[in-house]
């Protein structure tokens, strides 16, 4: 299971762990103070960033700063990148 | 030629800088892919960049993206990964020689025909920073259509001729001279460099009057609060341009009377003043180019 991670714990942004894996399918936590309100959204995108890359398994972990939407996936796409290259690199 | 009076500095992994500089409205923003972001940031830089042209609208700036140097491990993929999300104005950095641009060039029609963009849609700012970049620089802006402008750096510059900056500037004085007839040959905007000092708000309003007067038209700034002191500096005043009208509205009336040479405040107006006034008044809004 190879790990990427991206992002930093400051305002307006968020740090994503990705551990791509073979099976399992995907799995998002999310920790957000803004997550009553806007936590669906946040998972929906990330979802979306996932299947444009076509990550189908990962455990993906975001702590959310109060991101906006392109934020969160700019650095679901960085992190995805980081495990690949991890995965490579084995 | 660009208005590109001010061009502001942001980090390109910093997500707050995104939504803040245009806030200011600056004429251009410069998300910098080079020395504001750390070599193992790159590839974050890149997404967030892309994500963010992809996404939010910037108002009339001109969004550029300064992006590593030819020489680097870092410049295919910089401009491989932004001209499809929509970066049409790229600062070179470490310009040197007329090859660098040819690159660039090369690079940027490959990348616009596998996108289906339009050859030359993507345009160029040349950063001279180097003793070599300067002395080269008169060729280096001439190595492709897609240059529009030239920019100064001065950090780099003083460490290839193995001086220091100083407030006074002394030391900047033949680049800052020659650079802005090298643009004014060219047909090209000159932007100044960075005054690091951003609290030192005199001494950057005193280096911008300079840059003015040696034939600058634009400079980056590191902070919020030098883009309206840049600005107020760099339009026409209030007196250049009343003095402008007068001399155009002079003209239309001797030229309706078939009248060759006229004056305006009891001096001579030839066409060397006229141009100058047309140039202050569409720099100003008040005339079509």
């Amino acid at each position: 299971m190879m790990k990427g991670e991206a992002g930093y714990e400051q305002s307006q942004d968020c740090q994503v762990t990705v551990k791509l894996k073979k099976r399992g399918n995907l799995n998002i936590v999310l920790h957000s103070k803004m997550e009553k309100m806007f936590g669906d959204q946040i998972i929906q995108k990330a979802k979306e960033e996932l299947d444009l890359l076509g990550v189908k398994h990962a455990d993906v972990t975001i702590d959310d700063y109060s991101a906006l939407d392109f934020v969160i996936q700019a650095r679901i796409r960085t992190a995805v990148r980081r495990a690949r290259d991890g995965e490579k690199d084995v | 030629m660009y208005k590109m009076r001010t061009m502001l500095f942001c980090p390109a992994n910093k997500p707050k800088m995104y939504l803040n500089a245009p806030v200011f409205k600056p004429d251009c923003i410069l998300f910098d892919l080079e020395d504001a972001v750390a070599m193992s940031e790159k590839d974050a830089g890149r997404d967030l960049l892309c994500k963010a042209v992809e996404t939010l609208e910037f108002g009339d700036c001109m969004v550029f993206a300064r992006v590593n140097g030819t020489g680097t491990p870092f410049f295919e993929e910089d401009v491989r990964s932004i001209v499809p999300s929509g970066i049409r104005y790229m600062r070179l950095a470490m310009c040197d020689c007329p090859d660098d641009v040819v690159v660039l060039d090369q690079l940027l029609t490959e990348v616009e025909k596998a996108n289906d963009i339009e050859v030359g849609t993507v345009k160029i700012q040349c950063s001279i920073e180097t003793a070599k970049g300067v002395l080269n620089a008169r060729e280096t802006v001439k190595a492709s259509d897609r240059v529009i402008s030239l920019s100064f750096g001065a950090e780099d510059y003083t460490n290839s001729m193995g001086t220091v900056r100083t407030r006074e500037g002394n030391e900047l004085s033949y680049a800052r001279t020659y650079l802005p007839v090298v643009a004014a040959e060219a047909g090209i905007t000159a932007v100044d460099t960075v005054w690091s000092n951003y609290k030192d708000e005199e001494g950057f309003a005193e280096e911008v009057k300079w840059a003015k007067t040696l034939g600058f038209t634009g400079k980056s700034c590191i902070h919020p609060s030098q883009i309206k002191i840049a600005h107020t500096l760099l339009s026409p005043s209030a007196e250049e341009i009343e003095h402008a009208q007068r001399v155009v509205d002079a003209e239309r009336e001797a030229t309706a009377a078939g009248i060759g040479v006229f004056t305006v405040d009891n001096k001579m107006v030839d066409y060397p003043i006229i141009n100058k006034a047309r140039r202050i008044l569409i720099q100003a809004g008040r005339l079509e180019k």
